[in-house]
């Protein structure tokens, strides 16, 4: 467990790329990473919100909603993350992390509607009486 | 909606024994003469949305369209025998064109040419030979790859 805590640490606080030959923790560090993000992300949207009122997120700010927004934003980001890492869409480093972290809705919104976008499709016709 | 659709987030396509009896709502289908329970049906083109399948009975072939975002199955066309078999050949000639990465386009005589085929599907026999295997085994009654 030792290994996630600095790998961990190395990746958030060092800004070091963990690759999963040498921490076999990457995936799940990116995942954590990603969620860390994600709080500190709400966290900030809702000091902007506070300042002038306006929330980059779009998200309504209030005592409760924030707390729950926060959960939901960290564990979105987390799935997502993980996902992500899985699928090797990403490296284990910190930018990854701030680009899940942060944008994970618009990220993977984007990644589906490109991916049904590329789709072909097939055209119909009228049978003909032969 | 039933349990699986909703899990998918859309609805089933239809299945193998859903399509071949579609075919008999085709206005070429003669219920007197075809018979639909050695008829066989192949997956050309399978995406999210979307699956086209040839149906071949004994006397005719089938394109049918299943598109998740309408209400019913669509016949595309069909070919009689005559146009498919000769004797004891599959004479149709069956033509291939790159579209993309993952489709292509299939010219099924010279009355229907570019119909798209996922290449993914015939990643161990080629869709060419598929379509001929089809044809054999519904229309010349030939069992196995050998006889062509």
């Amino acid at each position: 467990m030792d290994l996630f805590w600095s790998g961990l640490y190395r990746m958030l606080v060092r800004f070091e790329v963990i690759r999963i030959q040498d921490n076999e923790f990457a995936i799940p560090i990116f995942a954590v990473g990603c969620a860390v993000i994600g709080v500190l992300a709400v966290l900030g949207d809702l000091a902007l919100f506070v300042i002038r009122g306006e929330s980059l997120l779009k998200l309504k700010h209030g005592p409760r909603n924030t707390l729950f927004f926060g959960l939901a934003w960290a564990g979105g980001a987390l799935i997502f993350g993980y996902i992500g890492q899985a699928a090797n869409v990403f490296q284990v480093s910190l930018l990854a992390c701030v680009t899940v972290g942060t944008a994970w809705p618009v990220v993977f919104a984007r990644v589906l509607e490109k991916a049904k976008k590329s789709e072909d499709e097939q055209q119909p016709s009228s049978e003909d009486k032969v | 909606m039933k349990l699986d659709e909703l899990l998918a987030g859309r609805p089933n396509f239809a299945s193998h024994s859903e399509v071949i009896d579609y075919a008999r709502q085709s206005k070429n289908f003669d219920p007197s003469d075809e018979d639909l329970k050695h008829a066989d049906a192949l997956l050309i083109f399978s995406t999210s949305k979307q699956h086209t399948w040839l149906v071949a009975t004994d006397k005719r072939l089938y394109c049918i369209l299943d598109d998740i975002r309408k209400d019913q199955l669509h016949i595309n066309w069909s070919m009689p025998r005559r146009d498919l078999v000769a004797e004891n050949d599959v004479v149709v000639p069956v033509g291939l064109r790159d579209k993309s990465e993952f489709t292509g386009l299939l010219d099924i005589g010279t009355a229907h040419p570019g119909w798209l085929y996922t290449k993914r599907l015939f990643s161990t026999k080629s869709v060419k030979e598929s379509i001929r295997h089809l044809l054999a085994r519904t229309m010349l009654g030939q069992r196995g790859d050998k006889s062509l």
